[in-house]
């Protein structure tokens, strides 16, 4: 069994707030080797676009690591100075933001942001950095890219900016890409082409992609492996086709269950009630417990760990059965009347 | 066949560019962006149409058209069978009221939002002095917020309370047509389906015929009974929701639907779609979806297709090729 | 323009005081200072502009607590004396800009067209205006004194209001709330006085504070230059023009009422500070 080209255990991160310290991440471990396409997905407040920054090192100031190891191509960080620590990252893992108009520098012509990887951190000389850019541009399907390399973020459409954005991420040769909500801002039919670039990458030239989303059916199309994280940790953990299907966790269940289907029509909407937990209080039994249809007295008093169930993982003490008890009428609500939301 | 409520004929929203003094002396014509470009549409009582489109398209532009905010520059748009021009009299605002996209700059942050409501009920005379207080509070229980929320500012609020407060504002005037541009995508994922219900609620039992405009398309499928869908200024398809879906026929529907990522299981990403969006322009050559269009041909390069009924069912769709 | 833009904002900045703090602070030294200039004849028997020849130039002693000036005036008396004369004049020479720029501002911003352009040039032309050029021909038209000292100050201070609040309302009227004003069929003046108004006049508020700060260093820097108050009126301003003759020995006479508008711009400045903070929440 080769290494994996990234391995975390039992990753930690506190946030400090103003409403007190935040234990964002509770004990998430994962493993992607070459050409695997995995999915975080979680409610906002899940910790899901934390963890990528955490791997990263790209936490705010008022955030930090406070346990866990992370492997990266067999070495561990931990072991690393800042400066190498910094270079092995930007040579195996590249990162799309959401938002390309942030993630992109105003007054640096985009050719340049490209070329700047591996220009300055690889060391590569000028020409060779600039001819390495192009040939980017043009993998990731930037028409005209010899004229485009000359331009400014804000002559090129959202589409485009996105697509200079993977080019940037690509530009070290990264074994793998962390991709933070990247076509959340895009028009549908710009998605597509998005989502299709990233799954050639993939299949050409076996990156590892880690995509974290909210959007159930953009985890449906392009990812194998799903991880489900609900208050700062992995409640489900499988394929997913698998998970999709025969979901062992009850929030996956909900979560399913609330995404609109653009290939179904039904009366109403679902959508799960009550509010994320909050994570500046110790946390008592199980998170999930007070929106959970099938929570009991054990479910708010221990916290369930991860433990494998038939061909996934799910932290539910009720995994094996809690389907049978789902109430009468439970996904067929009303708008809640008095809502706090 | 059930009356209609709204419909526009041939309606175009133009924004005319500035123009320098220079420019006028020399007699240059201003640069008109057609936002909307000929727009039929027609609103049946009671129904919910769902309007939907990339960036560009229009679809906010005749939105507000339609609920008066900008006057048109073309066509004709009719209110109950009235003709109504671009000075709309109380009487006929009051019929037709908008939900916003933002909202964070959808209320006056200097408002109570009781004062807000005060201030429209009694303009319109809807209340009066004694009824007023009365009538804020079943508005707050129409969209499920506390009678407190009356007293508070809307920096205290979250955003889907602060929508809950905007559909509030637009009721509190009895129209008889909602317009929701983009009335959910500012919120988060969680929150956008209790306040879908809540306008699926309200509509149901107010009786209101709905505009809903949006980007995203699986929720205009839950939502809406018929839908339209524009491209660059015009609407391109329409009809009945199921058929639309089941049953697509202009290849920009064909596109927009198959971009869309699916949850059936095994679904993988179908071809991808051709080029950019392109940007609106003052005129064009025959067909503007020419330039991404899998089947278009030379004739396309000519024509300017028309909306044309397809088969027997309650469904339109402008292409030459069909 | 006026003089130079009040450094001392830097100041205060950097302090770094919460919104509540600052405000209070400011709005206690300001109080004082209106107290003093309030209460003047009753804190002090002596009469500001009544000379003393026989006690020139005295030291600071328990019966003249700054000491005296050069034809024997207590100086302690003058300084409270002074600012009622520089208060005042400093908060009306703010009114009457700020009541006709922010007219005017809401007005162009609101309209647009050739109402919004003719605006912006007569804006434009005013800022050009040296003040203290206008300042002199004003005092040989109407003669030196507060009236050529507000006439002067609002001829050129109602331009800043006037942008500040056209910005905002350029800012304000495509907001969404007031599109909805305009949907559920408010009459224009309704929706300027009820929905723009209040949400662009703070900026003009907060700008205030800094301009009286200004007014007063405008009155005086007048009075120092003798354009001002006349002489013998009590007035910062002159204070310091006659006392800089004495400023090796009796350093007192000319600096203090330096200190006093030193003290009085840092209490507006707080005020300010506190402002912001409070009204961007």
């Amino acid at each position: 069994m080769s290494t994996p080209l990234l391995s975390v255990r039992d990753l930690s991160v506190e946030i400090d707030t103003s409403r007190g310290l935040l234990k964002a991440i509770r004990g998430v471990s994962l493993d992607v080797n070459a050409g695997d396409s995995l999915g975080i997905v979680g409610e906002s407040g899940s910790g899901k676009s934390i963890t990528l920054k955490a791997i990263m090192g790209l936490l705010p100031k008022n955030a930090r690591v406070t346990s866990g190891e992370i492997h990266v191509d067999g070495v561990d960080l931990a072991t690393l100075s800042e400066k190498a620590r910094r270079t092995l990252l930007s040579e195996k893992i590249g990162i799309v933001f959401q938002d390309a108009i942030a993630a992109l520098n105003p007054v640096m012509r985009v050719g340049a942001q490209i070329a700047e990887t591996p220009h300055r951190r690889l060391g590569w000389t000028k020409e060779k950095s600039h001819a390495r850019a192009v040939e980017l541009m043009e993998l990731v399907g930037i028409p005209e890219a010899e004229k485009r390399f000359a331009l400014y973020p804000h002559q090129l459409s959202g589409g485009l900016r996105q697509r200079v954005a993977i080019a940037i991420a690509l530009s070290g040769s990264p074994q793998l890409i962390f991709c933070d909500e990247p076509t959340t801002a895009l028009d549908v039919t710009i998605q597509a082409q998005v989502l299709r670039l990233l799954m050639e990458l993939r299949v050409k030239e076996r990156t590892g992609l880690v995509f974290v989303t909210h959007d159930l059916a953009v985890v449906n199309e392009i990812c194998d492996e799903i991880r489900v994280m609900y208050a700062g940790r992995f409640v489900e953990s499988g394929g997913v086709a698998n998970t999709f299907q025969r979901p062992s966790h009850p929030y996956t269940y909900s979560l399913l269950k609330s995404a609109p289907d653009v290939d179904h029509q039904s009366e109403r909407l679902f959508s799960i009630s009550g509010e994320t937990a909050d994570l500046t209080k110790p946390v008592m039994g199980c998170p999930f417990a007070p929106r959970c249809f099938a929570a009991t007295q054990l479910c708010s008093e221990s916290e369930p760990a991860l433990l494998p169930i038939s061909s996934s993982y799910s932290a539910c003490h009720h995994a094996a059965n809690f389907t049978e008890k789902i109430p009468v009428g439970h996904f067929a609500q009303g708008s809640q009347g008095k809502a706090r939301s | 066949m059930s009356e209609i409520v709204l419909s526009a004929t041939n309606l175009s929203k133009h924004f005319v560019g500035k123009q320098s003094l220079i420019g006028k002396l020399r007699g240059k014509e201003p640069l008109s962006v057609p936002a909307v470009d000929g727009v039929d549409l027609s609103m049946p009582a009671g129904s919910t149409i769902g309007l939907v489109g990339e960036s560009g398209c229009g679809k906010s532009t005749l939105g507000r058209t339609l609920v008066g905010l900008y006057p048109s520059s073309g066509g004709s748009l009719s209110l109950f069978d009235r003709q109504i021009g671009n000075d709309r009299s109380l009487e006929e605002r009051r019929a037709v009221q908008m939900i916003f996209q933002d909202p964070y700059s959808s209320l006056n942050p200097r408002m109570k939002v009781g004062d807000m409501l005060e201030e429209i009920l009694l303009f319109h005379k809807l209340a009066d002095k004694e009824s007023v207080q009365k009538r804020c509070i079943e508005l707050m229980e129409l969209v499920g917020l506390p009678i407190t929320a009356l007293q508070a500012y809307p920096r205290q609020f979250s955003g889907g309370q602060r929508q809950r407060i905007g559909i509030a504002r637009a009721l509190a005037l009895e129209p008889k047509i909602l317009i929701a541009d983009e009335a959910v995508s500012a919120l988060d994922v969680s929150v956008q389906a209790s306040i879908v219900n809540l306008l699926l609620d309200l509509k149901r039992d107010l009786g209101l015929t709905m505009l809903f405009i949006s980007h995203n398309i699986a929720i205009v499928r839950q939502v809406s009974d018929r839908i339209a869908v524009m491209y660059l200024g015009r609407i391109v398809e329409e009809g009945l929701t199921s058929e639309v879906f089941n049953n697509p026929q202009h290849p920009y529907t064909k596109l927009l639907l198959g971009s869309v990522p699916k949850m059936t299981p095994g679904s993988k990403l179908g071809a991808a779609p051709q080029g950019e969006l392109p940007t609106i322009q003052a005129r064009y050559e025959g067909c503007r979806f020419q330039s991404r269009c899998p089947i278009a041909t030379s004739a396309c390069a000519t024509t300017d297709p028309a909306l044309i009924q397809i088969g027997s069912k309650d469904h339109q769709a402008a292409c030459i090729n069909l | 323009m006026k003089t130079q833009r009040f450094e001392g904002r830097g100041i205060v900045k950097r302090l770094n005081f919460s919104a509540n703090t600052a405000l209070y602070s400011g709005i206690i030294i300001i109080g004082l200072l209106a107290i003093v200039a309030i209460a003047a004849p009753l804190l002090s028997h002596y009469d500001p502009i009544g000379q003393d020849l026989e006690n020139t130039l005295i030291a600071p002693t328990r019966h003249h607590l700054l000491g005296t000036d050069q034809l024997g005036r207590d100086v302690l008396t003058r300084l409270m004396y002074g600012a009622r004369i520089d208060l005042t004049i400093g908060i009306l020479a703010v009114l009457l800009p700020f009541i006709i720029g922010t007219t005017l501002g809401l007005i162009s911003g609101w309209r647009g067209g050739l109402f919004d352009t003719l605006v912006m040039r007569i804006v434009d032309t005013t800022i050009a205006f040296p003040f203290y050029v206008m300042a002199i021909a004003l005092v040989f038209v109407v003669g030196a004194g507060p009236k050529a000292i507000i006439i002067a100050i609002s001829l050129v201070g109602w331009v800043a209001y006037c942008r500040i609040v056209r910005a905002a309302v350029l800012v304000a009227k495509e907001l969404d709330y007031v599109h909805a004003a305009k949907l559920s069929g408010l009459p224009t003046s309704r929706i300027l006085r009820k929905h723009v108004l209040p949400n662009v006049i703070t900026q003009a508020i907060i700008f205030s504070m800094s301009d009286i700060v200004l007014s007063i260093l405008a009155i005086v820097s007048l009075g120092y230059l003798g354009l001002g108050v006349p002489i013998p009126t009590a007035e910062w301003g002159s204070m310091i023009q006659e006392g800089q003759a004495y400023i090796l020995q009796q350093w007192w006479i000319p600096t203090i009422p330096g200190v006093m508008v030193v003290i009085t711009g840092f209490g507006l400045s707080l005020i300010g500070d506190g402002l912001v903070k409070r009204l961007n929440k």
